[in-house]
């Protein structure tokens, strides 16, 4: 799948010519203003993401990945939340300065969601084959026996045994594996062009996981989709990504190919998490957790946000926001001292 | 890491609980006469032990029963047959009375910090309650004790006086563990106790946790569905499936040689945190758990086994001795089949 990724792009600006990447989003802010709290949930996150690509978006619990995504998608609860400044150009338009009915129409086709909960994308009232075959019918104008073809289709295309059946069944008649497949066919359904999938299989057990990840992976490459992919679990990423971004507290701090990011870190709160993170065969080795907790967004620290646990933080750490700088191609990082990381 | 391994000795007396046969199955009740239609077989004949300073890591998918198979060790559950023995004592059918006296010996941090605490209390009140029950009403030991307990868990003592909501997940889970330590217990039963935690909070408490082991002794029953997790903890693991345990033994064992199909499946699925590694194409175990309430026939995994034989659909495998201290369920152990998968 690394073949996927054209080697000249740049990842910051956005490249020239014919390698426009299918979502281009700058300097994004969300916050969320609660009673005196102001959260900033959200602050200056850019990224890219191309057709057959994977980018996984990895932090931990309330750095900003799901806001950042309810941002772009028009999704977000507001108030409290706010997008206070930043751009999204997919089809060579901004969905954030758009009327959100036209970002719906828009987005509802073109960028597939795909959440944790498999039952939240899912009418319980409905079948599944109706559900899979409203999306025909919807966005693409099928008729009713066409679009329920293409739902059987679909159904066996996500590997559900029995689908000419299945389809007549009720979302509570699926295991939680099964739905997340399910909603998944009803995301391909319109033909997208990105699939933003926020921990798909976080609810999951380890064999149904490796399962949806393998089929993810599989329609993504084939169908030529551009996926991004929300996780808190590297393992996760280490499987599927082509690039990750990292973020810590509303701050994209790093972002690089899969191999450079686990091999080549070059931020200290990435190598942190790489040393905290349990594997298997390392039994013998001792973890090196992060110490301390990450930030309440409404007091963030001045600085790097992460100065308080960083192993090699200085004066200048404490009070100069690092920002994303070039390290080597295609490789960023958001801090002071990028090169003293090992 | 398993940590000083008091777990190599195998002397009798070391034993801190012996579990032999243990079934859990709960009753399916319908209609308006509460009629029994069924059983949920939660825990269906499960034997194992633990010894001093050892952690035996309880693996398995949701819904296999390790949690009922916890609770059902430390009677917060009632059994419906088999035996457990704490020390010497079987506390099979103590009265709650009488285990009041033993509930000391075994206590369980659960996977929710925040659930297990009492929002209205202090974080001192809450360690302290366990110590209270049982006679320690001295305020200034009481006080001394908490102090010592908060230490031994990395918090300031100060938090003494602070409200669960103003801590996080992971310093919660601290007091959740102070206070599973307060009565010096001879075993904790922890139960996903870094599930809901994020990597770098989950590396912090599993080493509080191996620090404690080797401070004071305590044995473990660590249950947990992440592999890498139990690997990382356990000085022997155990895997469950559909409330058996279908394999046992040492950890290094369990993922160098395992015997039982599931369990190789199991280490198949895990992700390998490494892209380098990436497989191109992983062998996936197809399907998913099946209900308790009629688990297969046979060999309860034969529905999903890729080795599956037609032996395996009428006859159920029995744990067999597959090394020392390793044991396995499965047909193809039995020197019969003449195979060596
Ligand atoms: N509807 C909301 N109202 C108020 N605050 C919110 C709301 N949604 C998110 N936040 C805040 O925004 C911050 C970022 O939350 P977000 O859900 O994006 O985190 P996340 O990275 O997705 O975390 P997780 O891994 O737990 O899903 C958090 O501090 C959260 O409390
Ligand atoms: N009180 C109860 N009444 C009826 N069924 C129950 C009860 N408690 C648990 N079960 C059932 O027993 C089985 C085992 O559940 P248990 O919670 O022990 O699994 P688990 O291995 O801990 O799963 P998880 O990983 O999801 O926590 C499940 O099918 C569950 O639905
Ligand atoms: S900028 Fe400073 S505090 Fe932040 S990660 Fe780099 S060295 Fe650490
Ligand atoms: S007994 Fe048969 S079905 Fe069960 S694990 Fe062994 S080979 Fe597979
Ligand atoms: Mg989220
Ligand atoms: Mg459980």
């Amino acid at each position: 799948m690394n073949g996927a990724i054209n080697p000249s792009f740049d990842e910051v600006h956005g490249a020239a010519g014919s390698d426009r990447p299918l979502l281009d989003v700058s300097n994004l802010h969300v916050h969320f203003r609660l009673g005196s709290r102001l959260v900033r949930a959200a602050n200056g996150v850019s990224f890219q993401v191309r057709s057959g690509e994977t980018l996984a978006i990895l932090g931990e619990s309330g750095s900003g990945k799901t806001v950042t995504m309810e941002a772009i998608l028009g999704v977000l609860e507001s108030p409290p939340g706010h997008v206070t400044n930043g751009r999204a150009i997919f089809a060579g338009q901004d969905l954030l300065s758009m009327p959100a009915s036209e970002r719906r129409r828009l987005c509802g086709r073109r960028i597939a969601m795909v959440f944790q909960d498999p039952m939240s994308s899912l009418n319980p009232v409905y079948t599944v084959g109706w559900q899979i075959a409203e999306m025909f019918r919807i966005h693409l104008g099928a008729t009713r026996s066409a679009a329920r073809r293409e739902a059987i289709r679909l159904l066996k295309r996500v590997g559900i045994p029995d689908a000419s059946e299945r389809v007549n069944n009720y979302p509570h008649q699926f295991s939680g594996g099964m739905r997340q497949r399910v909603v998944l066919a009803m995301a391909l359904a319109a033909r997208p062009e990105v699939i933003i999938a926020d921990e798909p299989t976080t609810a999951l057990d380890v064999t149904v996981e490796a399962q949806i990840l393998q089929l993810l992976k599989e329609l993504q490459a084939v169908e030529g989709i551009g996926l991004l992919l929300i996780t808190h679990s590297m393992g996760v990423v280490a499987e599927i990504a082509d690039r990750v971004m990292v973020m810590y507290a509303g701050r994209v701090v790093e972002t690089g190919t899969v191999n450079d990011i686990f091999a080549r870190p070059k931020h200290f709160y990435t190598r942190g998490l790489l040393n905290s993170d349990v594997q298997i065969g390392r039994a013998g080795q001792q973890l090196t957790p992060i110490p301390g907790q990450p930030p309440d967004l409404a007091r963030i620290p001045a600085g790097c946000a992460f100065h308080m646990r960083c192993p090699a933080a200085s004066e200048r750490c404490r009070s100069e926001t690092p920002q994303l700088r070039t390290i080597r191609t295609r490789h960023l990082s958001a801090c002071h001292h990028a090169d003293q990381v090992v | 890491m398993p940590h000083a391994s008091v777990a190599d000795s195998d002397a009798e007396d070391d034993l801190v609980v012996e579990v032999t046969d243990l079934r859990v199955h709960f009753p399916i009740r319908r209609g308006v006469l509460g009629r029994t239609v069924g059983q949920v077989y939660a825990v269906d004949g499960v034997s194992f032990h633990i010894r001093k300073a050892e952690t035996l890591g309880l693996v398995g998918e949701s819904g296999s029963g390790k949690s009922t198979l916890g609770r059902a060790v430390l009677r917060l559950i009632s059994t419906t047959s088999g035996k457990i023995l704490l020390g010497n004592t079987d506390i099979t059918h103590l009265s709650d009375e009488e285990m009041r006296f033993r509930r000391k010996d075994i206590q369980i941090v659960f996977q929710d910090p925040y659930s297990a605490l009492n929002p209205r209390l202090t974080l001192g009140a809450s360690v302290a309650e366990p110590l209270v029950v049982q006679g320690l009403t001295d305020r200034k030991m009481l006080e001394q004790e908490l102090g010592l307990l908060f230490n031994r868990v990395g918090l300031p003592a100060e938090a003494r006086r602070g409200f669960p909501h103003q801590y996080s997940g992971g310093q919660r889970q601290r007091i959740g563990i102070a206070r599973a330590l307060a009565l010096k217990p001879s075993l904790i039963v922890c139960d996903e106790p870094v599930s809901s935690l994020d990597v770098s909070i989950q590396a912090q408490i599993i080493n509080l946790l191996g620090a404690l082991q080797d401070e004071l002794g305590i044995s473990f029953l660590f249950i947990a569905h992440d592999l890498a997790v139990v690997e990382h903890i356990s000085h022997r693991i155990a895997v469950m499936y559909l409330g058996k345990i279908v394999e046992c033994g040492r950890t290094a064992d369990i993922f160098k040689n395992p015997r039982h199909p599931y369990t190789r499946a199991l280490i198949e699925a895990a992700p390998v945190t490494d892209p380098a590694a990436r497989r191109r194409k992983r062998k996936v175990l197809a399907g998913e758990v099946p209900s308790p309430i009629n688990p297969p026939s046979g060999c309860n995994f034969h529905t999903r086994c890729p080795l599956a034989m037609d032996r395996c659909r009428r006859e159920k495998p029995v744990l067999r001795e597959v090394a020392p201290e390793h044991t396995a369920a499965c047909h193809l152990i039995d020197p019969a089949e003449n195979f060596a998968p």
